[in-house]
């Protein structure tokens, strides 16, 4: 997928990252989402987004400026959080400070900062995974790697190719339909036009462009023998495999200790 | 306690539903999807997954600034979330569709950057496999009002458990719970009433939907009748 300024899609790049393959990097967005799920408790929760942002910063070679401008507003909204939920959820253990007549206690505001921080985590590793990974490399390694039948990794991978266009797409239909005097609509009910108007024009057109497609897949005979080869195939080497076994130890680990009460999952004690 | 209790009970009504349409089902055998079948469940994960980010982001906002609460007010709104299931269902009328579609809004959610993660994947494929069971409750032979609104209904039942424990809504009781699982589904089932059947009966008389199922119905209902002029 071409760069067009936006952080929130494949950039093509030449970090240990990059080159990686991208089950190995699915395996480690799964496997760090499920250790960020994984506790309530406020330092743990530090120390998987502490790993998390230094392996953007060396593997990745995220800058810092990008990373803050991909996720800033993020960040402001995990605050919000923690700032509201340590508000309204019932107040449990010692007393930290006081503000606004309400007492901020060790175990509800520890609760809040790891849930908010958890969900800067989460959206962090999404941002790591989606810069760093093609898509058209995804689809071809879930197609050989996890033998997902090739006509339904391809056509995922078609439709994948056409969120640019697509998003062109809905820019010219809102231009045109603004044109025709077609104002956007307040309310529940109205955003609900709204969306119907959107999307109708807009799966109008990407029918229409898959059709096509489908129709020029077939006739070079797309589809009609059960496999398929790639000529260019980042598959998982001993390196992917290693880390893949170590994040699933590593997460197999941390649920056993879950299980066993050694990391704690309740702050209302 | 209180948290493990509400995920068992979703998974035993969950595990029931299943069972139900199972036995409902016994005689139905999965039919193979045809490419353009495939492509077009593609298109509608992918559409939906794309619309659905700024959906999601806005849902974040809005739990961070009414905080516990917005867990509330945002599930009036997750009915768009669920929309490519029922829509997928009821265009290519073959039971895994809604399955499919969903699952591959969730991987476009999280290649567009859903700010909820992985979790997006999960919660994709059980969206996908209540509003299939929804659909299959009628023996994928019903294809009116009744069935949109019962797929689109039950597409958050399941989906909703990861999402209490992510958000950290479990300790907030069964009543919270509950009402937030209802106000979900109450929101499912008005988006899909309100666009799966206009968008797909749109769509098939704009004739982008050729070779489907739904395509052969709705040409057969606009043809006119021999005599009439």
């Amino acid at each position: 997928m071409a760069h067009d300024g936006s952080f929130l899609q494949y950039r093509s790049g030449n970090s240990p990252l990059h080159k990686l393959d991208p089950l190995t990097k699915l395996a480690g967005m799964l496997a760090f989402s499920f250790l960020a799920f994984g506790t309530y408790i406020a330092w743990m929760q530090s120390l998987v987004t502490l790993v998390v942002l230094l392996i953007a910063f060396i593997f990745g070679r995220f800058r810092v400026r990008d990373l803050i401008a991909a996720t800033w507003f993020f960040g402001i909204a995990c605050v919000g959080f923690i700032v509201i939920q340590s508000f309204t959820l019932p107040s449990s253990g010692p007393v930290l400070f006081r503000l606004f007549g309400h007492s901020f206690t060790t175990n509800t505001t520890g609760y809040a900062y790891a849930v908010g921080l958890r969900i800067y985590t989460i959206y962090l590793v999404s941002i790591i995974f989606i810069r760093t990974t093609s898509p058209r490399d995804l689809a071809v390694s879930i197609t050989e790697g996890l033998k997902v039948p090739y006509r339904i990794a391809y056509s995922f991978f078609v439709a994948m190719r056409m969120i640019p266009l697509m998003q062109e797409e809905m820019a010219v239909i809102r231009a045109a339909q603004q044109v025709r005097g077609m104002g956007r609509r307040k309310g529940i009910r109205g955003q609900l036009q709204n969306l119907r108007q959107l999307m109708l024009p807009l799966l109008v057109r990407s029918m229409r462009e898959a059709g096509t497609l489908v129709h020029s897949m077939e006739s070079r005979a797309f589809g009609a023998f059960p496999t398929r080869t790639f000529t260019d195939v980042n598959r998982m080497k001993t390196k992917g495999k290693a880390i893949t076994l170590a994040l699933l130890a590593l997460v197999v680990v941390w649920y056993v200790l879950v299980g066993l009460n050694i990391i704690h999952t309740q702050y209302i004690q | 306690m209180n948290i493990i209790l509400i995920y068992g009970a979703v998974l035993v009504v969950g595990a029931i539903l299943v069972g139900i349409a199972k036995v409902m089902n016994r005689g139905i055998k999965f039919a193979k999807f045809s490419l353009m079948e495939i492509v077009i469940m593609a298109i509608l994960g992918v559409v939906n997954g794309v619309l659905g980010t700024p959906n999601a982001m806005f849902g974040r906002f809005l739990m961070t600034f009414t905080g516990s609460y917005g867990f509330l007010a945002f599930a009036a709104i997750t009915g768009f979330f669920y929309i490519a299931g029922p829509l997928a269902g009821y265009i290519v009328r073959k039971p895994g569709a809604a399955t499919m579609a969903e699952t591959i809004n969730g991987v476009a959610q999280v290649l567009s950057g859903n700010p909820n993660g992985a979790m997006v994947l999960g919660a994709g494929f059980l969206q996908g496999l209540m509003s299939d069971i929804g659909y299959s409750f009628f023996g994928y032979r019903n294809w009116g009002i009744v069935p949109i609104i019962v797929s689109g209904a039950l597409a958050p039942l399941l989906q909703e458990a990861p999402e209490v424990y992510f958000f950290g809504v479990g300790n907030m009781g069964w009543g919270y719970n509950i009402l937030a699982t209802v106000i979900r589904m109450i929101s499912g089932a008005l988006y899909a009433l309100v666009l799966v059947k206009p968008i797909g009966d749109g769509l098939a008389k704009a004739g982008v939907f050729k070779g489907t199922e739904l395509e052969a119905a709705v040409m057969k209902q606009s043809k006119p009748k021999a005599g009439v002029m």
